[in-house]
């Protein structure tokens, strides 16, 4: 099993929204309400999460995602276990 | 468009008269064809007063005035542009393909060489199926970033029915749809391209979501999708422009671009109202192939004026839009968080 960082994952998906570094991530963080990530901005965090932990998610998958926890969730049904730092 | 009494009629094209249509030559086929709609334009007074009527207010907006026979020939043409690609439907690949004359075909060859996919970008202009068709019969790969469009041919549909990763049913976008759609929208058509193939997207689509920008057609402002520059800036495909003018006696002016590319600086909307001047520029030149363009200032229906901006419609930015709602608006390009 991969064992991945949360924080690498936090700082992938603040690099690809440019989330201002005074705004907190955790898995409970909406993409949209909390976050202030719009289509676009997803679209280039899951991208760039697909591209640095190689793996692609299904249209299913992208339709149901709404916060960090759920992208959290799908990384660890493929193996990829985020530990706490 | 008003659609009053199209039901019967298109019950008889579809039904008793396109199986007879497409098993004559092309050209007398699309002359029978347009005589209906130039019969219907003498015959059906409800129908000449819309044509007239949305003719005439274009050509006040755009100061400009077109040929007399101008309306009766766009009745004529808009039942053939009903027909999309059926009319050249069929098991002999040369009888279509025969119904194109096609300039810069090497432009597309050219960014295709890229092996960066293809954003192919039509527009409602003339034959707006038709590049489809085209492609189909040339056997290049593609997909359709669209609706899923109604009344084409079988061999289209057939093509369509692709599924699966790269499959043109799961690209076909709607605009009841909510939630993430937009994204995978955009993930899977990057797939498309990173796949190498082409996408075939319109400029001209008139969309109600947070990313639509502002553009200037036939004297009255839209909300337009940029998912076209979007994809461009984010792939860095290339980008060829393509047309097709619907001609007399059935054939087909397929007019292909040089290819270009968009910058991560330039400015989408700039982009997106350069590709609209450049279709309005070509229906003032042939008001003929304009199709229902003229007719979109004449509809005040609630779907209409969520689309257009102005006094009395929805503003660009304002929250009063319900389509997407997990998605912020964003206010000339600056971001609005909750």
């Amino acid at each position: 099993m991969t064992e991945i960082r949360r924080e690498e994952l936090f700082s992938v998906i603040r690099q690809a929204a440019k989330i201002p570094a005074n705004i907190l991530i955790s898995d409970s963080s909406r993409f949209v309400q909390d976050l202030g990530v719009d289509s676009l901005d997803l679209v280039g965090v899951l991208l760039s999460i697909q591209d640095t932990h190689e793996f692609e998610l299904t249209d299913d998958e992208i339709a149901k995602i709404e916060n960090v926890g759920d992208v959290v969730r799908l990384m660890d049904q493929r193996g990829m276990k985020l530990s706490a730092a | 468009m008003r659609r009053s009494g199209m039901n019967l009629r298109k019950w008889i094209m579809n039904r008793i008269a396109v199986p007879v249509l497409r098993r004559m030559p092309i050209d007398r086929a699309t002359n029978f064809v347009e005589g209906i709609g130039r019969w219907e334009y003498d015959r059906v007074p409800v129908l000449r007063r819309l044509i007239d009527q949305a003719l005439a207010e274009a050509s006040t907006r755009m100061g400009t005035t077109w040929d007399p026979a101008t309306a009766r020939n766009l009745s004529g043409r808009l039942t053939r542009w009903r027909l999309r690609d059926v009319l050249l439907d069929g098991p002999n690949v040369n009888r279509a393909l025969n119904a194109f004359e096609v300039t810069g075909a090497s432009h597309l060859e050219d960014a295709l060489a890229e092996n960066r996919g293809v954003i192919l970008l039509s527009n409602h202009f003339g034959g707006h199926i038709l590049p489809a068709h085209w492609m189909l019969r040339k056997g290049i790969e593609f997909r359709f970033l669209t609706e899923r469009p109604r009344h084409i041919s079988q061999s289209l549909e057939r093509y369509f029915a692709s599924t699966g990763p790269l499959g043109q049913q799961e690209m076909f976008v709607s605009r009841k749809k909510k939630g993430n759609d937009g994204v995978s929208s955009i993930i899977r058509s990057l797939r498309v391209l990173k796949a190498k193939h082409v996408l075939l997207v319109a400029s001209d689509v008139r969309w109600p979501d947070n990313q639509s920008v502002t553009a200037e057609f036939l004297g009255d402002r839209w909300r337009f999708t940029p998912i076209w520059a979007i994809l461009a800036q984010k792939s860095g495909a290339p980008v060829v422009s393509v047309y097709c003018s619907m001609l007399p006696g059935g054939s087909h002016r397929l007019e292909f671009a040089e290819p270009r590319h968009l910058s991560p600086t330039d400015d989408i909307a700039t982009c997106v109202q350069q590709e609209i001047r450049k279709i309005e520029s070509r229906v003032l030149q042939d008001p003929e192939n304009a199709n229902d363009y003229f007719f979109w200032s004449l509809d005040d229906s609630p779907a209409a004026r969520e689309l257009r901006v102005g006094s009395d419609a929805a503003e660009i930015g304002g929250n009063n839009l319900t389509h997407g709602p997990q998605f912020e608006i964003d206010r000339a390009g600056s971001r609005v968080k909750s």
